[in-house]
């Protein structure tokens, strides 16, 4: 023992080690568990105050919210989808939609946290909704915000509403309440859709600071009872493995679904896509996993006036450059494996095995068309609102920096640059 | 507290030159350089690693002429002793401002993500104790600990950058930022590197057997590597986002998160950031610490790290104090200081090789004939001196095999010790006494040997007298 104790004191490491583990052993036992002190937020919802956020509710028990003598043109309300941990045998999360009105974002969640006495924490931010309304005037001053803070992810989910922020989140609330559809989840598999775009910070500010200056975000429409009594009543549930206890109201009239894609350019909205559209689009941008293609009126030695469905298994998109006379040709050879999965005639009743149903060439050439059709529309859309959404401006760049540059500098238009563009398509289809 | 500086060999050189290669330049600077010079600042890596591995060859070329030399000696033998002060000075402010900046690097990330409420205060605590430790082991004790860790962070390091792959979903625009504006940009961000330099502190402790100098470049060429792939990683990753993700490492993984639904695996690169910090600042106060003996060769190197911990302290509390204050310090104005690395001392080992061998060019057969024998007895003393220090080390661990028993032998003699005096003091008075009764005895002898002529002549008188009567 003695050896020992004589050791412990010859070696200064172990003194250190000692001291170290007093220094920070009393500093943790002074502290506060992180539990105790955040409140976790999982979306935040972004709106311009109105009258009636204003208005006090249960949620807002005093009116610390509600900044004096400010016009209301200026000030930001932010409802936050909150839970606070409590350390129980069973996992429950009790959620809470809970708001701040301020002159910035920051200042308005600064308030919305002293509504429920704690840091707000946003390391598990999953989405955040911003009113249309913002989303055309004034996103960028929101995004800024949410560009600059540490906390959170660039893969947090960032969508536009039709309605209020603060709505959308009450009814996604109520939905993962009620049937487990989480809408960071919604978004994340819509995006491999052709119908619908990939929709995060990061995918946004990539394309918005990028040389084409356009960045995509998806809008989703929020679809609430109109019978409930009070918005906040419904504020209130549970969820997780410990049992919910939420409303008991009939939960089939809450949907979300999407509207619109916006597309911005240079801190503008330019235009709002729909699905049909934005289908179109991502045939020539290739950013897609699923989807389908409709044939119409499609006669053959199997068919007789048919529409036929092709599912998409496949694709591969290649873009290949060639200049004539200084003018830039994309050829865009596209090559997509398709399965036929729905047949409808007007008739009778089909006869061939699905299964083992080889595109004939007909079919293709039908398909080849729809499909370069689908891509022109989606080009000329691009050109008509000078949108380079596929980013042709850098695979050109970097295809021939010198052709290309001397190609816009002979344009008088130069931010046009699309619409001199020649684009040819070929499409090679083939069946899973 | 002694500090301990025995030699190491070429693998330790090399691992040594891997952490310095790494550390400091797989965290920030890839954002930074993307942020203002897009994919082009990759050309500026490749630019510095090559101003590095010209700096390791000056070394390799030093080194085989002044095998044994310290770095000191050479310029106090070659330009005299007011270069050698001025030149260790730099040294010490060099890595000093370094040690602040890669500190300073290290505990923003650490802030930012994972000790929000921490004070600097407690991350010093953290850190200097361990890395003064390190310092004081000994540039063996340092260069055997890496090596056990090397394999490690390697590992850490090759799966963020197979992972990082699997993120790249962007399409980058190369040749648009102006030529200009990359050499800005590299000036600006120049401060990472020039960490080679240290390998001439550490000169005259470096052990390289011919034939292993293909060591050090390998390593040089492994870290290189890494930091180019986890730049360009990176940057095909983030692109125009990168600014928003300063930390390149830790973020080619963390996008793992939401897609692979593996949870927080980005906290293994964490690991290897923090074992390549501490790794680098001790390497930091080790170079502080040799530069700090060159000036002042009298004090104890102890001082050194005091020194070091003091000025270290009151830098990063006082003057870099935030992130704003280590930005504009690593941009504004440590660039300047790598003129030393890159200018100063490249041309100063460039005299040393070659205008002086020119200067001595008619002697030259006879200088190579002399030096290959000096080098030859060199070779047997440094050899001689291996085997008594391998000797020495032998006995000191059977000696310490042994403590135990003689620790046990010492208390128990202790306890006797008392006996023992007074069975000394007895013998020495049996052994006095007894010497008194020789002395007396051989006194006595003397005496009688006095006394018996008397007699004799007594008896020859009687004798003589009894022969006189009876002749009468």
């Amino acid at each position: 023992m003695k050896y020992f104790s004589n050791q412990f004191f010859k070696t200064p490491m172990f003194l250190v080690f000692a001291i170290m583990i007093l220094f920070y052993g009393f500093a943790s036992l002074g502290k506060p568990a992180e539990i105790n002190q955040y409140a976790v937020v999982t979306a935040i919802g972004i709106d311009k105050a109105e009258d009636e956020a204003l208005a006090p509710d249960t949620t807002q028990s005093d009116n610390l919210s509600m900044p004096d003598n400010e016009s209301l043109k200026d000030l930001y309300e932010v409802s936050l989808l909150t839970f606070i941990p409590v350390a129980q045998q069973s996992f429950t999360e009790k959620y809470k939609v809970v708001n701040g009105i301020g002159k910035s974002i920051s200042e308005a969640i600064d308030l919305a946290a002293l509504n429920i006495g704690r840091e707000i924490g946003l390391s598990h931010l999953k989405i955040i909704v911003i009113n249309h309304e913002l989303a055309e005037s004034g996103l960028f001053k929101i995004l800024d915000y949410l560009s600059r803070n540490i906390q959170i992810s660039s893969s947090t989910k960032v969508v536009a509403t039709d309605k209020t922020a603060k709505e959308f989140l009450e009814t996604a609330q109520k939905l993962d309440n009620e049937s487990s559809i989480k809408v960071a989840e919604h978004i994340m598999f819509n995006s491999d859709y052709i119908y619908s775009t990939e929709s995060s910070l990061e995918t946004f500010f990539k394309g918005t600071f990028g040389p084409t200056k356009v960045g995509l975000m998806a809008c989703l429409s929020a679809k609430g009872k109109e019978e409930q009594t009070s918005p906040t009543a419904a504020s209130d549930s549970g969820q997780g493995g410990g049992g919910a206890s939420g409303e008991s109201q009939g939960s089939t009239e809450e949907a979300i679904t999407q509207c619109h894609v916006y597309v911005f350019k240079k801190e503008d909205l330019v235009t709002k896509l729909g699905e049909r559209d934005m289908k179109r689009v991502n045939f020539v941008l290739g950013d897609f996993g699923n989807g389908s293609i409709v044939i119409e009126n499609f006669s053959d030695e199997h068919f007789d006036d048919a529409n036929l469905t092709f599912e998409i298994f496949g694709k591969t998109i290649n873009y290949k450059i060639s200049y004539q006379n200084g003018i830039p040709i994309v050829h865009i050879d596209t090559s997509l494996t398709l399965r036929l999965s729905e047949v409808e005639q007007n008739h009778d009743i089909l006869q061939e095995n699905v299964e083992l149903f080889v595109i004939t060439p007909a079919a293709e050439k039908a398909i080849e068309k729809k499909v370069k059709t689908s891509m022109a529309d989606g080009i000329n859309l691009m050109r008509e609102h000078q949108i380079d959404m596929a980013d042709f401006y850098t695979i050109l760049h970097n295809d021939n920096k010198k052709a290309f540059h001397n190609f816009l500098d002979s344009l008088e238009d130069q931010e046009n640059y699309l619409s001199h563009i020649v684009f040819k398509v070929s499409v090679r289809i083939y069946a899973k | 507290m002694k500090v301990l500086d025995r030699t190491i060999n070429a693998w330790q050189m090399g691992i040594l030159i891997f952490v310095l290669m790494l550390a400091n330049k797989i965290l920030v600077l890839p954002s930074l350089l993307f942020e203002k010079a897009n994919i082009e600042s990759l050309f500026l890596l490749f630019f510095f690693f090559a101003l590095e591995l010209g700096v390791l060859f000056l070394f390799q070329k030093l080194k085989e002429k002044f095998p044994a030399e310290r770095f000191d000696q050479i310029l106090q033998n070659h330009f005299g002793k007011t270069v050698r002060v001025i030149f260790y000075v730099a040294f010490m402010i060099f890595f000093l401002s370094k040690a602040v900046l890669l500190y300073n690097v290290t505990y923003i990330f650490f802030r930012n993500l994972i000790y929000k409420d921490t004070s600097n205060v407690l991350i010093l605590f953290c850190f200097l104790p361990v890395i003064c430790h390190l310092a004081i082991c000994g540039l063996r004790v340092l260069g055997r600990t890496m090596q056990i860790f090397f394999p490690i962070v390697l590992t850490i390091l090759i799966f963020c950058l197979i992972v990082g792959v699997f993120g790249i979903n962007s399409r980058v625009i190369w040749f648009q930022t102006p030529f200009l504006e990359i050499i800005k940009t590299g000036a600006e961000h120049i401060s990472p590197f020039g960490d080679m330099i240290f390998l001439f502190l550490i000169m005259d402790r470096v052990e390289i057997k011919k034939g292993q100098w293909a060591i050090p470049y390998t390593f040089f060429a492994l870290s290189s590597i890494i930091v180019i792939a986890v730049a360009l990683v990176f940057m095909l990753s983030f692109t125009y986002t990168s600014f928003m993700h300063p930390y390149a490492i830790f973020e080619i993984v963390s996008f793992i998160k939401e897609f692979g639904g593996l949870g927080r695996i980005d906290i293994i690169a964490m690991v290897a950031i923090i074992m390549l910090a501490y790794f680098h600042l001790a390497i930091y106060l080790k170079a502080f610490m040799f530069a700090f003996e060159g000036v002042f060769s009298k004090i104890d190197k102890i001082f050194s790290v005091i020194t070091f911990v003091f000025a270290f302290v009151i830098v990063v509390n006082f003057f870099i104090i935030n992130l704003e204050t280590a930005v504009v310090f690593g941009e504004k104005i440590l660039p300047f200081a790598l003129i030393f690395p890159y200018f100063i001392l490249p041309i100063f080992v460039a005299i040393l090789l070659f205008w002086k061998e020119k200067k001595t060019n008619e002697t030259k057969a006879f200088r190579n004939d002399f030096q290959s024998k000096k080098n030859q007895k060199m070779r047997k003393n440094a050899a001689n001196l291996q085997q008594k220090e391998n000797l020495i080390l032998k006995d000191s661990k059977k000696f310490a095999q042994k403590m135990p028993q003689i620790h046990e032998k010492f208390d128990f003699s202790f306890k006797n010790r008392a006996k023992n005096k007074q069975k000394q003091e007895k013998d020495a008075e049996n052994l006095q006494k007894k010497e008194e009764k020789s002395l007396n005895f051989e006194k006595f002898e003397k005496q009688k040997i006095l006394k018996k002529p008397q007699k004799t002549a007594f008896f020859a008188q009687k004798i003589n007298f009894k022969a006189k009567e009876v002749e009468q």
